[in-house]
């Protein structure tokens, strides 16, 4: 399609067609996007269009159009105002074109992004999306290539040090603000060529800032935000299509046996911890009413042996079936030098929190050692704690802090109790049995894995008026009769952990509804996690 | 009025004595001497002389861009304009003929010299150039050639016009008309008094004399300084000024010099006497009226006067700006100055000296140039304003003059300035620009936000000694801003003390006299100091301690004390050491776990302490507390040092019960592991229990089941307030507010105690002078949560109340159903004490009854369990042994399990 390596003439064309001058008072949009819109309203549409990444950036020729998921790192770099169309010698043009004097210029306001490749993303995930592309690549090599463009990051603005990544700066003309930091963006765009980035401390305002890395810029077309966890055999916006969700609903059960044998071999053999990884693979933040902080399953897994090995295999496991997967290592030295949360001086720093929703972080706590942990590294354990508790991760800025929500799994894995306060903790029982049976499963089986944890976790679930009457009766009883027996007390807090883990059983059994069957099983399980929580602390 | 100066048209070019060939940038050139209008130097459609132009930083060095300034302005078409301007205007004489350029003529304005001998503006505006047009003019109203153009004027009167009053003079561009805007102008600084805007605001007041007489010259007069700070508000006040300031918004680089100008008249006409020596007064427009988001600033905000609120990040130092350049001849010394023109000087290529006429000899002299102050600062947009998800915006800004240096990193200020784009440059070395524009403000207003914050930095600028004339506001007019205006509107509230109440932690049902107690802790009572009585300091915080079983949502009301409380420290008991001021990571010895000791106290001095798990605190740490809850300090002995640190903070602590469910069978002091020397140091103790309640427990279910129906959940109410004006309101008060006792109250006050001291019956002492202190403190923050000054009957009632609320559920003996105050004490309470004696008396005889002389303590207390009829605890039995051991009938050797008791002949002699 010649769209796709001229796309600035196609939009010249919809300018000459489309604008009148006066006539409209959105700018944005002379046509572009819905003709855009239009153009790619498939996936398989969509993925004729070159990726661009660290790799294909220096192949690709200057102004074709190019596919970037990325992650939104910061919303503000320095504002700009660009002029939106002017006129050659009475010529109507587009974008970007030499001015002149004769007539009414137009400006426009242009946000811009800090874009970054999406952290933590695993191979398989990269894989999905690019593996499309090289068809296209072979297509592309005719082309002649433009200059070579130099691409550069600030490794400084990506949440993980050192790991390399590759980021672009998406410049946009619309305003819209329900793109916000951390999203997880698909842009359909223009490259453009590579620029430094001006951090907004240059006094020279009409000079670009000498220094610091070129980096490449993406004007964008249409972005879409990616919902969530974004498995790429999904729908544009990541969720499943109707059919395809009916049928993973039907054979979610098997998968679920499948799954939780599978993870079980990581977690030394463990089912019930395995059962309580698959159900924190699904919890989401789906709800926040009023304060109060709906879904997240923050997980604790105490291992009774120091070094775990647990912390290695389950990465292993949890990287071959989630998009989303990063593992950081709880030690001193990590926590007193690294930062967790972003932070904003000249430009916006980010921290290994600041990473987009449904991403699992894998903490370490089994690494840690005995040593002096300095203001840095309390700040950096309360961003942890923050998001553990409320899932809220705080951005500071000099002189103010600004709260941002998250949907961040954490996962810890510790020698006894965490430091970070869960929603569930327990303790592994190691099953040396199964030990042996460490076979990988088939691509294919990986694959009906991956669909079912992407599906679930976005499908909508209901709790019946009459189950809740049921329940409600339930916690009333169970509290009298244990009155009378005199024995603990079911607190509202247990009952809020089963309604939560109620709503993961049924999800994983692929019920959308709360059943009496899932119920009495989530209600089984907590009572185990409770007696596996206070293991320790008796011992 | 009128305007006598205004010039006529003499037809011919005014050759000017002195008037060296400094050609200007924008070709004001010979090429079109008799071009007609005043305000049209170039060629219509040539490049452009007109709104672009006003930067002082290089703009519009490319031709052809110019900024599109308001819809509709631009509508004509530049030669319609001039056809316009030729038959409205009639003095082409201000069109300079010979090869004058604009920059120079304005430096006769604002350079007047001792040669003239005018009161002209000496000091140049460093934020907004004037326009060339506006300059020019206003350079011909001061200038002496003006005055022969007036007279020339005479001479040859113009066909078009032969009334000068009638003279309209429009800038080219713009609907601002010169003689007018400037009429209108001293008009309102004549004319404009206070009572005019109040009148408006509130019809029926009384004025003071000074609030009648024109506001201006008294304002003047009182602050000396040489600016004038401008209250854009007040010109809307004024009939005829009103015009005026949606001009000044419109077109700033237009309006502003004009005022400059008509207020150095208006000053010259009013104090005759003043001498400025040679300095002029600068008009600083402040409140606009509307404020503007830094994020909603778009392309049809350039160069237009915004008013913008943020918060200062960072600023540069001061940077020396040239305005005037000297230049020095190599060949023949001559000397030749440049000034500068929005930014660039242009460096004469050729001597002036007709005899040396040396090409490229021209070099710069530094230190005979002038310059001027400016600094760059960045400034970041409130954080009110942040829409959700997104990072915060900042701007640059650009000070000059007065202002370097005013604000600090960290100050909330609101800003005017004129709102500038630049084009951003390919390559510094061309002139080629890019189609991107970089925006910046210009600023020429600065006010601080934070009144208390200003107070504390003029304190600080006036040691300095720099800079302490910059006054922000207009003095007479106090700005309230919205958020106080709020939580005055909640201070009003009807039933204000429940509705707060209700706030604290909404998605927790019910323990509404533990949500008012944790309330008030917030607000605090008043610290005070009594300097005669030599003690350092009266607490004035509230400590506040939750006992109750596991599950109760202890935990979820000090989180959120924690998140709503200024400075608020969370900690859980277990592991944590009050005094350490770095955290330390210890391996705790029993369970091998890894710990975290943090210094939780010293990091709240000024707020709040929330300490879950208080029961599991080492006994270390629990005698640090002591200090810190009357004396407010931490001592710290350290590798050689001992030093005293501030903990001036509220304690707000969670407990469990020693055996997991609390035993109501008990009283409280045997159901927490605490020592009662700590408990009793607690203002206010709240039994959170779960009591099995069928109505509550269904309403519970129901409130925990609705948050995940599809349906609204409930809350404690509707009308609850959102957590961020809970926190302002707050510190509002904290800071604001500071209750005194009335009399009436401390009679009530008086009262309350004494009821509190009978309740006993004389036997038992249900209250002491702690209780006491605790009343006062209640009723204070109960005061400060109102707002009020004064410490109220009604105030001294709830805390009392509360009080004994509190007491009802600690200090009750559940044996004898009476309060009784030496429970929480002393540890035990009268009955314990009876019961005591009856138990000495026995064990006495049981040793007696012993023919050995030791015994070994675990037998001696099953013995003694095995004859008593109610059970002894090990801690009664080891009180008991305890009071024989010091009347010295036994003594106790060893330690813990191997403990002996041991008989003592001398006891049973004296027997």
């Amino acid at each position: 399609m010649s769209v796709i390596q001229h796309p600035l003439e196609t939009i010249q064309e919809l300018f000459r067609k489309n604008w009148k001058e006066g006539a409209s008072t959105d700018k944005d949009d002379f046509g572009v996007t819905k003709h855009f819109q239009d153009l790619f309203d498939t996936r398989e549409k969509l993925y004729k269009i070159p990726v661009l990444d660290a790799q294909s950036v220096h192949t690709l020729p200057l102004n074709s159009l190019v596919r970037f998921r990325c992650m939104v790192q910061d919303t503000e770099l320095s504002q700009e105002v660009a002029l939106f169309a002017s006129t050659v010698s009475n010529k109507p043009n587009g974008e970007e074109m030499l001015a002149s004097h004769q007539n009414q210029e137009l400006m426009d306001l242009r946000s811009s992004y800090y874009c970054v490749s999406v952290p933590g993303q695993t191979q398989w995930f990269k894989d999905t999306d690019s593996a499309k592309a090289t068809d296209l690549d072979a297509a592309l090599d005719g082309l002649k290539l433009g200059e070579t463009k130099t691409s550069e990051v600030m490794p400084e603005r990506f949440p993980f040090p050192a790991v390399s990544h590759f980021a672009a700066v998406v410049k946009t003309h619309s305003s819209d603000v329900s793109i916000g930091v951390t999203d997880m963006v698909e842009v359909i765009g223009v490259l453009g060529a590579s620029d430094k980035v001006s951090s907004g401390d240059s006094f020279d305002f009409q000079e670009e800032s000498a220094t610091g890395p070129r980096i490449p810029t993406v004007h964008a077309i249409l972005m879409n935000k990616v919902e969530d966890h974004g498995h790429p055999e999904l729908t544009v916006n990541g969720h499943p299509t109707e059919s395809d969700l009916e049928k993973l609903l039907k054979d979610a059960k098997t998968v679920r046996e499948d799954l939780i044998q599978y993870i079980a071999e990581a977690v030394r053999g463990d089912k019930f911890a395995a059962e309580l990884v698959l159900l924190h693979l699904l919890a989401r933040v789906y709800s926040r009413p009023s304060g109060a902080v709906l879904g997240k399953f923050s997980l604790n897994l105490k291992d009774s042996v120091a070094n775990s090995p647990v912390a290695k295999s389950l990465e292993n496991v949890l990287k071959s079936v989630l998009p989303k997967v990063h593992a950081i290592p709880m030690t001193l030295e990590n926590l007193n030098k690294n930062f967790f949360y972003p932070r904003g001086e000249e430009q916006l720093r980010s921290g290994m929190l600041q990473v987009t929703r449904g991403t699992l972080l894998l903490l370490d706590e089994s690494a840690m050692e005995e040593g002096t942990l300095i203001d840095q590294g309390i700040k950096n354990l309360k961003a942890v704690s923050d998001v553990s508790l409320y899932q809220t991760l705080n951005y500071v800025f000099p002189y103010n802090n600004l709260e941002f929500q998250t949907d961040v799994s954490l996962m810890i894995i510790s020698f006894g109790s965490s430091l970070v306060p869960v929603d569930c903790g327990i303790t592994l029982k190691p099953e040396p049995s199964t030990a042996e049976l460490q076979s990988e499963p088939s691509e294919e089986k990986l694959r009906a894995f991956r669909r079912y944890i992407s599906s679930l976790r976005l499908a909508e679930y209901k709790l019946s008026e009459d189950m809740a009457k049921e329940i409600e009766t339930e916690f009333m009883e169970q509290r009298k009769a244990a009155s009378a027996a005199g024995s603990a007390l079911i607190t509202p807090i247990d009952l809020a952990l089963n309604i939560s883990l109620a709503r993961l059983v049924a999800l994983s059994k692929g019920e959308l509804t709360l059943n009496r069957e899932c119920w009495d099983h989530a209600v089984a399980l907590s009572k185990q996690i409770k007696e596996r929580s206070s293991t320790t602390l008796s011992e | 009025m009128s305007s006598p100066r205004t010039p006529r048209t003499p037809r011919r070019p005014i050759s000017r004595p002195g008037a060296s060939s400094s050609q200007g940038r924008d070709n004001v050139s010979s090429d079109f001497p008799s071009s007609p209008g005043l305000n049209f130097p170039t060629s219509p459609g040539g490049p452009s002389s007109g709104l672009g132009l006003n930067s002082p930083l290089p703009f519009a060095t490319t031709p052809g861009f110019r900024i599109q300034y308001q819809p509709g302005q631009f509508a004509q078409t530049p030669v319609g304009h001039s056809h316009l301007q030729d038959s409205e205007i009639s003095s082409p004489m201000a069109m300079p003929s010979s090869a004058l350029g604009s920059s120079h003529l304005r430096s006769d304005m604002s350079h007047g010299t001792a040669r003239e001998g005018l009161q002209t503006p000496r000091r140049r505006r460093g934020d907004v150039v004037s326009s060339p047009q506006v300059a020019r003019h206003l350079a011909l109203m001061t200038d002496p050639v003006s005055d022969f153009a007036l007279h020339s004027a005479g001479a040859f009167p113009t066909s078009q016009d032969n009334d000068p009053t009638q003279v309209v003079k429009v800038v080219w561009g713009t609907s601002v008309e010169i003689n007018d805007v400037i009429a209108r102008f001293k008009d309102f600084l004549h004319e404009f008094t206070q009572k005019s805007r109040m009148t408006q605001e509130n019809p029926r007041g009384l004025y003071t004399e000074s609030e009648k007489a024109p506001f201006y010259p008294q304002l003047m007069r009182r602050t000396g300084a040489r600016q004038l700070n401008l209250d854009c508000q007040n010109l809307l006040y004024h009939q005829s000024a009103k015009k005026v300031h949606g001009l000044l918004i419109d077109y700033p680089a237009e309006v502003l010099p004009l005022l400059d100008f008509s207020l150095n008249e208006f000053f010259a006409d009013t104090y005759p006497e003043d001498d400025l020596r040679g300095d002029s007064l600068m008009i600083r427009p402040f409140n606009l009226g509307q404020c503007i988001n830094t994020r909603d600033l778009g392309p049809s905000d350039i160069d237009r006067l915004v008013t913008v609120k943020g918060l200062m990040l960072r600023t540069s130092s001061v940077i020396p700006n040239v305005k005037k350049a000297f230049f020095q001849c190599l060949v023949c010394e001559q000397s030749a100055s440049s000034e500068a023109d929005r930014g660039r000087i242009t460096e004469p290529t050729k001597c002036p000296n007709q005899v040396c006429g040396a090409l490229n000899s021209m070099s710069l002299i530094h230190n005979r140039g002038e310059y001027a102050d400016k600094q760059v600062c960045r400034m970041q947009e409130m954080p009110e304003s942040i829409p959700d998800g997104q990072t915060p915006q900042s701007i640059s800004l650009v000070v000059h003059d007065d202002l370097v240096d005013v604000c600090k990193p960290g100050d909330r200020l609101e800003i005017t300035a004129v709102f500038r784009g630049v084009p951003v440059r390919v390559n510094p070395r061309q002139r080629t620009v890019k189609s991107l524009y970089r925006t910046y403000l210009d600023v020429v207003h600065i006010k601080k936000s934070d009144k208390k914050r200003l107070a504390i930095d003029d304190d600080i600028s006036n040691h300095g000694g720099k800079r302490a004339a910059y006054q922000g506001g207009d003095e007479i007019e106090v700005q309230s801003e919205d958020m106080i205006a709020k939580i005055k509107e909640i201070s009003m509230l009807p039933n204000l003390y429940e509705t707060l109440a209700r706030s604290v932690a909404p998605s927790i049902f019910e323990h509404d006299d533990i949500k008012k107690g944790v309330l008030l802790q917030m607000f605090g009572g008043t610290n005070k100091t009594f300097r005669k009585a030599g003690s350092p300091r009266y607490r004035g915080d509230i400590n506040v301690l939750l006992v109750g079983d596991p599950g109760t949502s202890k935990s979820q009301i000090l989180s959120y004390v924690h998140k709503i409380a200024p400075r608020g420290v969370y900690t859980s008991g277990k592991g944590s050491s009050a005094v350490g001021l770095t955290a330390y990571v210890t391996r705790d010895p029993d369970t091998r776990q890894l710990v975290l000791e943090s210094g939780a106290l010293v990091l709240s001095d000024g707020g709040i302490c929330c300490i879950d798990e208080f029961d599991k605190m080492s006994d270390a740490t629990r005698s640090v507390l002591h200090e810190v809850m009357e004396q407010q300090t931490v001592s710290v002995a350290k590798a050689g040092i001992i030093t005293t640190l501030n903990a001036r903070t509220s304690l707000l602590a969670a407990a469990n019960p020693i055996h997991s469910q609390y035993n109501h069978r008990l009283p409280m002091v045997d159901n927490i592991d605490l020592p009662p020397t700590l408990i009793s140091r607690f203002d206010l103790l709240y039994l959170v229990l779960d009591i099995v309640n069928e109505q509550s427990d269904r309403r519970l279910a129901r409130h925990i089941l609705s948050l995940y129906l599809e349906d609204a959940p409930e809350t404690g109410g509707t009308d609850i307030i959102p957590i961020d004006t809970l926190t302002s309101y707050i510190s509002y008060a904290r800071n604001h507010c500071h209750p005194v006792l009335s009399e009436e109250s401390s009679a009530v006050l008086v009262q309350c105690y004494l009821d509190l001291r009978k309740l006993g019956g004389g036997k038992q002492i249900t209250a002491t002078t702690r209780q006491l202190e605790s009343m006062i403190r209640l009723a204070e923050a109960r005061a400060r949560l109102r707002l009020s000054p004064d410490v109220e009957k009604e105030d001294v009632e709830e805390a009392s109340r509360l009080i004994r609320e509190g007491l009802k559920e600690s200090a009750m003996d559940p044996r004898t159903g009476l309060l009784d105050m030496d429970l929480l004490t002393t540890g035990q309470g009268s009955y314990d004490r009876g019961h005591l004696e009856d138990m000495r008396r026995e064990l006495l005889n049981l040793l007696n009854a012993s023919d050995k002389t030791t015994l070994r303590w675990a037998d001696a207390l099953a013995d003694f369990n095995a004859q008593s009829s109610v059970g002894v605890s090990e801690e009664q039995f080891s009180r008991v042994l305890g009071e024989l051991e010091q009347q010295q009938y036994i003594k106790v050797t060893g330690k813990r399990g191997l403990r002996v008791i041991k008989k003592l002949t001398t006891g049973q002699d004296r027997e």
